[in-house]
């Protein structure tokens, strides 16, 4: 080849320019490109947090419509080992401020009941909203004269687990929104979703709305 | 602990200054090596122009500022991830390093290599769509092999990863082919029927 003069070299050099020039990709096929991959993984996984998007839910690691009660889980009842404490008749949510109550669902159920919509909004990345009723936290605290300004421990069944106990400050704990939720989504709280009374608060993460209660007191 | 952590932080300011080091280092031997080919091509390659003191400054600042943000990152990774893990933010930093050099980027060396030829054959619009074909279709694997892998080691419950993501990735992957298919036909078929004005003399296969 280099024997063979200039010319030769040339037009390889030109033939070459011509096809990376040919194969190079313009702004605006790489801004299409871009655009079409990022709505496309959008619509197929976005499902498993947007109900709208439900349909079009391929590829999202969790979806709605195949979880119990339409809610996904992350702990389930058997992997937190709280079968029988849970479903034991004996079960009373105790509750700890300057004085102390035992109650059990029926009395729980009889007090007055708040509705609200609110999601589990996991730290993994999926967020689903769900309708809850339960007793108001600030109600049940205030029948055991907690102070409004009280920091409050949540304590689960769970014999283990990292997020076994939880802890919320004051301006979640008198927020109107915060419950304990005795229901999901029109039924009763299933086994896996933290019966027989779990919390359900705005703005925390999944893995704080502590379930299967078994304590509410003043943090010290 | 402490000791863990700051035995992590130096490691990584050593690993961050090693990288720099030796980019610099490796960047001179390169060009030491192209030198001689590049030389009686054309006239000897002249030197970029010493910048300005002020583009200098500049640069300083703005480097400056990286180098913050990139040891705040660190202090806050070593913070946050337990020195009993560090071993497998390793492995993890690491794993990402080694599937992009040891499997991403000879994939897809190889299918530039495969393309180089064929592509050029064909009109500008189709090149972007078969590119576009690959680029939708490479990330639908990136995001859905994990998932098909999670799904063989056995999810946690039945509501983790419920789907059968390996039958929908294959369908997927046909129906992009498909519609990028369809699109270079419908290109090609217009530019044979606009003329041979902008396509190339070169038949395609």
């Amino acid at each position: 080849m280099a024997d063979h003069g200039n010319d030769h070299g040339d037009v390889d050099q030109d033939s070459t320019d011509e096809a990376a020039r040919r194969t190079a990709t313009s702004r605006r096929a790489f801004l299409g490109t871009v655009g079409v991959a990022t709505v496309g993984l959008t619509a197929v996984t976005a499902g498993q947090s947007v109900g709208l998007l439900h349909v079009t839910n391929l590829f999202g690691p969790r979806s709605q419509g195949g979880s119990p009660q339409q809610l996904p889980v992350n702990r389930t009842a058997a992997g937190a080992a709280v079968e029988a404490a849970a479903t034991d008749p004996a079960w009373r949510l105790h509750l700890a401020g300057a004085a102390s109550l035992a109650m059990d669902r029926t009395e729980l159920s009889s007090l007055p009941q708040t509705a609200v919509t609110l999601p589990v909004a996991c730290v993994e990345g999926w967020s689903v909203s769900a309708h809850w009723v339960g007793v108001r936290v600030r109600d049940l605290m205030a029948a055991v004269d907690a102070s409004t300004g009280a920091r409050l421990r949540f304590t689960s069944l769970e014999p283990n687990g990292v997020y076994r106990i939880s802890e919320m400050g004051p301006e979640f704990a008198q927020h109107p929104t915060t419950l304990v939720a005795l229901q999901l989504n029109g039924q009763t709280l299933s086994l896996d979703h933290g019966y027989p009374a779990r919390l359900i608060a705005p703005g925390r993460p999944g893995v704080l709305q502590t379930k299967w209660l078994s304590r509410i007191e003043v943090a010290g | 602990m402490k000791v863990l952590r700051s035995f992590g932080l130096a490691w990584g300011l050593a690993a961050a200054l090693g990288v720099l080091v030796s980019r610099t280092a490796l960047t001179r031997y390169a060009d030491r090596l192209q030198a001689p080919t590049r030389m009686p091509a054309v006239a000897p390659p002249t030197a970029e122009p010493a910048p300005d003191p002020a583009v200098r400054r500049a640069r300083a600042v703005v480097g400056g500022v990286g180098l913050l943000v990139l040891l705040t990152g660190v202090w806050k990774v070593l913070h946050v991830v337990q020195p009993a893990s560090y071993v497998w933010l390793l492995v993890w930093l690491g794993g990402a390093v080694v599937l992009h050099d040891a499997v991403l980027a000879p994939v897809l060396t190889l299918l530039r290599a495969g393309t180089h030829r064929g592509l050029p054959a064909l009109p500008e619009p189709a090149v972007a769509l078969v590119k576009a074909g690959f680029l939708v279709g490479g990330l639908l694997v990136l995001v859905v092999v994990p998932e098909i892998w999670a799904q063989h080691l056995g999810p946690l419950n039945p509501t983790v990863l419920p789907g059968s993501y390996a039958r929908r990735l294959l369908v997927a992957l046909v129906v992009v082919a498909a519609v990028t298919l369809t699109g270079v036909a419908v290109v090609l078929r217009r530019s044979r029927a606009s003329g041979p004005g902008e396509a190339p003399s070169r038949s395609v296969r």
